[in-house]
């Protein structure tokens, strides 16, 4: 059997393409907890307003887990959905520490607006 | 030799695979932008940690492609800490900020004397709190104020004597401002300071506009009253100064609030203090 031949010659082969799958897969094994990671991120920024004080970072991070979660559906992009989960991670994180910043930004101006009212 | 062929054919593919390719040019973009952030004397002080977390980002990053010559993996971790740089960088302003809010009444005391956050840095001293529904010893108040003319004393309009995000005020509470112009009028050597403060929910700018404009009708009611306007200075502290914790509502409600402070004599305002 011409075709069984075939099959044993290749078996390594096939076998290594397997344990490549198999590796790769492992890499990038269930995106699930990325996703939970980025969706307490994100919900964690829109508590510090970040709709109002880093709105672009905020958007950034939304498109990231939107995206993630699209390639999540389809599971042979397992890989790419938990970059863009990590991604949206971070970028959520950004939108935290700029709404803080821009917060107390304007906390430090209204306090010297205060000071400088007194002075009148 | 014939076996030791196929070793070094792969071998040469496994360098090729790695050495040929070209790094990512992101990574010498994140080594540059995390040796200029840790060369920052302010960002090794105040975000000790973010920084060390964007150095380990970098390093990940660098990693991958080094050992594993994944080059995607490679670029995806180049944005993971070109993203963990700016939390760096945004969190030594933040440390920052919150030095210099914190200073700030303490410099005020420095160089504006009484224009301190008076109400919350005031120790000892006379106080009185007003809400709906009780009926607070205005007389015992006033009359502690009279017998020691040197102490501070501060009157808290609760939150519930003012409209839902208004600066009206109920009527008990100007009837208890109307107590405070009299006593004002017996005791010319006395100015009070007005400040408003609120809760942290909703929009910060609102706030600290909230919290002036109450302080600012305060005012107005003891100017209406007969009281001299120079005698009255006003303050919007917005949520800056909390007396109670955010997270319940009765902490909130606490928060939400006006600290009429009459000064000691003696301490009179000076409009003309820089």
């Amino acid at each position: 059997m011409e075709g069984g031949a075939q099959v044993s010659r290749f078996g390594p082969i096939l076998g290594l393409a397997i344990a490549c799958a198999l590796a790769s897969a492992c890499a990038g094994t269930s995106p699930q907890p990325s996703l939970e990671a980025a969706e307490g991120a994100v919900q964690a920024a829109e508590n510090a307003q970040a709709r109002r004080y880093a709105s672009s970072d905020l958007s950034r991070a939304l498109d990231n887990l939107s995206a993630a979660r699209t390639e999540a559906a389809d599971k042979a992009n397992w890989i790419e959905a938990r970059r863009h989960a990590e991604k949206a991670e971070v970028d959520a994180e950004v939108a935290i520490e700029k709404s803080r910043v821009q917060q107390l930004r304007i906390t430090a101006t209204e306090l010297q607006r205060g000071a400088s009212e007194g002075a009148r | 030799m014939r076996h030791v062929g196929p070793l070094v054919l792969a071998a040469a593919v496994a360098i090729a695979s790695i050495g040929c390719a070209t790094e990512p040019r992101e990574l010498p973009q994140i080594r540059d932008a995390y040796d200029r952030l840790a060369a920052n004397a302010q960002v090794r002080q105040q975000a000790g940690v973010e920084l060390h977390d964007a150095e380990l980002a970098v390093d990940r990053a660098f990693e991958v492609w080094q050992k594993d010559g994944n080059y995607d993996e490679s670029v995806h971790l180049a944005y993971l800490a070109t993203r963990r740089i700016e939390i760096a960088q945004l969190a030594t302003e933040r440390r920052e900020l919150e030095d210099e809010i914190e200073q700030m009444p303490r410099q005020r005391v420095a160089q504006l004397a009484q224009r301190d956050h008076l109400a919350a840095s005031m120790r000892g001293g006379t106080r009185l709190e007003l809400s709906a529904g009780d009926a607070p010893d205005l007389d015992e108040f006033f009359a502690k104020l009279e017998e020691e003319p040197d102490e501070r004393g501060v009157v808290t309009l609760g939150d519930v004597l003012f409209g839902f995000d208004s600066d009206a005020l109920k009527g008990d509470a100007e009837k208890s401002l109307g107590r405070l112009s009299t006593f004002l009028a017996a005791n010319q050597g006395r100015s009070v300071l007005v400040e408003g403060h609120t809760d942290d929910t909703g929009i910060l700018e609102y706030n600290f506009d909230l919290s002036r404009r109450r302080a600012d009708h305060v005012r107005d009611e003891l100017v209406k009253d007969g009281v001299d306007p120079e005698r009255v200075l006003t303050v919007g502290y917005g949520p800056v100064y909390p007396v109670a914790p955010n997270t319940t509502a009765t902490g909130r409600a606490q928060n939400r609030r006006v600290e009429i402070v009459v000064l000691g004599r003696g301490e009179a305002l000076d409009p003309a203090a820089p």
